[in-house]
């Protein structure tokens, strides 16, 4: 090949590329509002960040050893706080590691790093370098933004979970994508790496997780705490210089009645005018709130009560010791490890699970609340891989007020009581279907068949005597959920109420299933049971026009009002008989189009609107005659016609 | 390579448009035949653009290589990614409009794109922009030495008959 050969097929390449007008002026709109870029790329760093509590003793993850002692130096190091000091003594060790662990690097730095006669900042500017060139990007990428000058070399120590995800994907080089494959090779990722934190790392912290605070911590605030506060209030909130601060001699008061500390300090104005301009640039501000100005120079006040709740002295005590009282802190006698060994031993007794069958689960924990003594309680779950809710086995809550178990439980639904177990299949079917009136026969049919079969409801004669119609199973299904005449108002929400009774009533093990098929399903609430309770008062004939008119304005997108002037009939008529309730009383409503509006643009071709409403307001739709559609169906149906 | 001078203060929007206009084509086709990804090579393109705005504007007579520069070291930072492997490499993009070469380039560029990454910037750099090692090691932070090393490598993997300086 010759050299202009390869000039003109690069040159034709690079030339060949004609961005389209749009794409270019898209580009420039982005840049002059600095909205930044938009990437992309399909997988968002954040799949490293899914954390969670580790909590079980360690187990040794088979990837081979020599990646299993790179880990564990990195953890070591992290955890002797090398990783943040990052002096030369640190960087040296790291990149010697990574040698050992077979890194490739280029020489010439390793050589200047190495060689003693080379200057101190010539060796860190070449260790960093070589950590840059292994992990710069990622570390950049996890802050965010891009430095393409070599020169401009990171300089931090790259996080142990960058550590370990740079690694694993070098011996791991399948696609991430949303395909089967792709999200199978994301589960083994996270796995990996739940094992490496959890046994070579092992953080003993805890996380926060999707929000879900960690375990209260238990606080006894003591003088020198509250002195503590204060200087970290005049170093990190008004920023006076700590050198200043730590000469300041505190005043600290602590008053019985409403157990708290007051206490205060004084900085000189002599010393404040040494401060930076940004410092006094504060006091007009911060002058009578967290401030008070005095002859010789600025005193700050902090309230901190026995809790370690703090205020500024603006605050009225009382309203303050009231808030703080409101403030219920759990008792924690019990920690996390403890709490972890006591269900270890109780789900191993209850189900006979062996040692090994246990470490190879993950554990996580969350707080779910105070019993009467006034003890946390904290739900443990048990499952099979480091991202939550993937294949959960077991779970236990525990009192870590008192140490005791509370409950132990499986998430094997076939091993669970009667009433949870159609519960999950309520909620399955609803997570298919939507509310029990509009599952498919077979589904209602299956239902019944359960709760007969489990004795839960009282079983009727008319079962036994022929193949019931969807009318009678909407009737029974309705008494059964006690909303009689009313197959509307079913729901899981509704089957929990009466399959649990109130939430008070139930004990942990119920509650804590229950709250994860809620999870699972997607159901947000038992308050919609109550509501449906409480909304089932009858409406009134006026009311039940005005509630149609609404409905078919929402579902046809049509200003509220567009409706106003149509005429509205409505009827109270009975449906067929099922076998508890011989009807079910509904409205029929009927609106027409007026006059003044014929000629008009008409909603789906159509001059009027013919619906039945139930008495505790819901719209209804085909149940019983299969020509009723809701309003948002006739939507549907309607816009598929020409 | 001559060291730019930047004007002070921001690049005007008209400057800005300009340079887009003038130089997008060559950095998109130049990132991508580097990375041999349409979508990286748009992000790279993008990117550097708002380097240059955030610079304040560059000397006219040297903005091209400044650049080029820019974007190299760009697809360098990309290529580096350990996320480049799990990235995918099928986003359509139909924003801009791709030549078909002919046969004989096509062959040519093929064995381009085969070249371990450093050695292909190298090349791109060298025999398509005729820059000098010297240049073309202060572009991308790395001795002279080492371009000289690579060059040799790659032009013994695309046999070149000339001497390619």
């Amino acid at each position: 090949m010759k050299a202009t050969e390869l000039h003109k097929a690069l040159e034709s390449s690079i030339t060949s590329c004609q961005p389209s007008e749009y794409w270019k002026s898209h580009m420039v709109r982005q840049i002059v509002k600095e909205e930044g870029m938009t990437k992309r790329t399909k997988l968002s760093t954040g799949v490293i960040l899914v954390a969670v509590f580790m909590l079980i003793s360690a187990v040794a993850l088979a990837v081979g050893i020599l990646v299993n002692e790179y880990y564990a130096k990195v953890a070591e190091m992290d955890a002797s706080g090398a990783l943040g000091r990052w002096n030369l003594e640190d960087k040296i060790t790291f990149v010697k590691t990574m040698r050992e662990c077979n890194f490739e690097m280029d020489p010439e730095l390793y050589q200047i790093l190495m060689d003693e006669g080379n200057t101190k900042e010539e060796r860190e500017n070449a260790a960093d370098r070589i950590v840059d060139d292994t992990y710069g990007e990622l570390i950049r990428q996890q802050q965010g933004y891009y430095i393409s000058k070599p020169e401009d070399s990171i300089g931090v120590a790259p996080d142990p979970v960058i550590v370990f995800q740079e690694r694993y994907f070098a011996e791991h080089p399948e696609p991430i994508d949303d395909t089967p494959e792709g999200r199978k090779a994301l589960l083994a990722y996270t796995d990996a790496l739940g094992y490496y934190l959890r046994d070579v790392y092992n953080p003993l912290y805890m996380q926060e997780r999707d929000g879900q605070g960690g375990l209260p911590e238990k606080t006894e605030v003591t003088e020198e705490t509250a002195i503590e506060a204060l200087r970290s209030l005049m170093t990190e909130v008004l920023g006076w210089d700590p050198e200043e601060v730590s000469r300041m001699t505190p005043e600290v008061q602590w008053d019985a009645e409403y157990r708290m500390w007051t206490v205060s300090g004084e900085v000189s104005a002599a010393s404040m005018e040494r401060m930076t301009d940004r410092r006094k640039g504060m006091e007009p501000s911060l002058e009578g709130t967290l401030v008070e100005k005095t002859v010789t120079g600025y005193r700050a006040t902090l309230l901190v009560d026995e809790k370690g709740n703090q205020s500024f002295d603006t605050l009225d005590k009382e309203e303050f010791r009231n808030m703080c009282l409101n403030d219920v802190t759990p008792e924690i006698n019990t920690d996390a490890q403890e709490a972890l060994a006591l269900a270890e031993r109780a789900i191993r007794d209850k189900y006979h699970v062996t040692e090994t069958e246990m470490n190879a689960l993950f554990c996580d924990l969350r707080p779910v609340g105070t019993v009467e003594d006034g003890g946390l309680l904290v739900r443990m779950q048990f499952h099979t891989h480091y991202q939550l809710n993937q294949e959960m086995k077991y779970g236990a809550v525990i009192n870590l007020g008192t140490g005791k178990v509370e409950a132990v439980y499986t998430y094997d639904s076939g091993q669970w009581p009667a009433a949870l177990q159609i519960l999950k299949y309520g909620a399955e079917c609803e997570a298919k279907y939507g509310w029990y009136i509009h599952w498919n026969p077979e589904s209602k049919a299956e239902l019944i068949r359960r709760l007969r079969e489990t004795g839960i409801c009282p079983d009727h004669s008319f079962w036994t005597l022929a193949q019931p119609d969807e009318a009678r199973m909407d009737a029974f299904i309705a008494e059964a959920f006690g909303v009689p005449g009313y197959p509307s108002a079913v729901n899981e929400a509704r089957m929990i109420h009466v399959l649990l009774g109130n939430e008070e009533n139930r004990d942990q093990e119920t509650q804590s299933l229950l709250q994860y098929l809620l999870e699972k399903y997607h159901i947000h609430s038992e308050v919609t049971a109550e509501e449906m309770k409480q909304g089932g008062s009858e409406i009134d004939r006026e009311s039940a026009g005005q509630i149609v008119k609404d409905a078919v304005c929402e579902a046809w997108n049509m200003p509220k009002d567009a409706m106003e002037k149509w005429e509205c009939t409505t009827q109270l008529v009975q449906a067929p008989a099922t076998p508890q309730h011989a009807s079910l009383v509904c409205y029929r409503v009927f609106l027409t189009r007026p006059d003044s509006e014929v000629g008009l643009d008409t909603f789906g071709g159509r001059d009027n609107f013919n619906y039945r409403i139930l008495l505790n307001g819901t719209v209804m739709d085909s149940t019983m005659v299969s020509e009723w559609y809701s309003p948002a169906e006739d939507v549907k149906r309607w816009s598929k016609e020409p | 390579m001559e060291k730019e001078t930047l004007v002070p203060g921001s690049i005007s929007e008209e400057e800005l448009i300009r340079l887009v206009d003038t130089y997008s084509g060559i950095l998109l086709g130049l990132c991508r035949l580097t990375l041999g990804d349409t979508a990286m090579a748009q992000d790279v393109v993008q990117e550097t653009f708002l380097r240059a705005w955030k610079k304040g504007g560059i000397r006219q007579e040297s903005e091209k290589a400044w650049l080029i520069r820019v974007a190299m070291n760009l697809c360098h930072d990309y290529h580096r990614s350990r996320w480049w492997k799990h990235i995918d490499h099928k986003a359509s993009i139909d924003e801009i409009q791709i030549a078909e070469p002919d046969p004989a380039d096509r062959e040519i560029l093929t064995l381009v794109k085969d070249l371990p990454f450093r050695e292909r910037q190298i090349v791109i750099l060298h025999f398509w922009n005729r820059m000098t090692l010297a240049n073309i090691a202060q572009t991308l932070g790395i001795s002279q030495s080492t371009v000289f090393r690579e060059l040799e490598k790659a032009k013994k993997r695309l046999k070149i008959e000339l001497e390619g300086g």
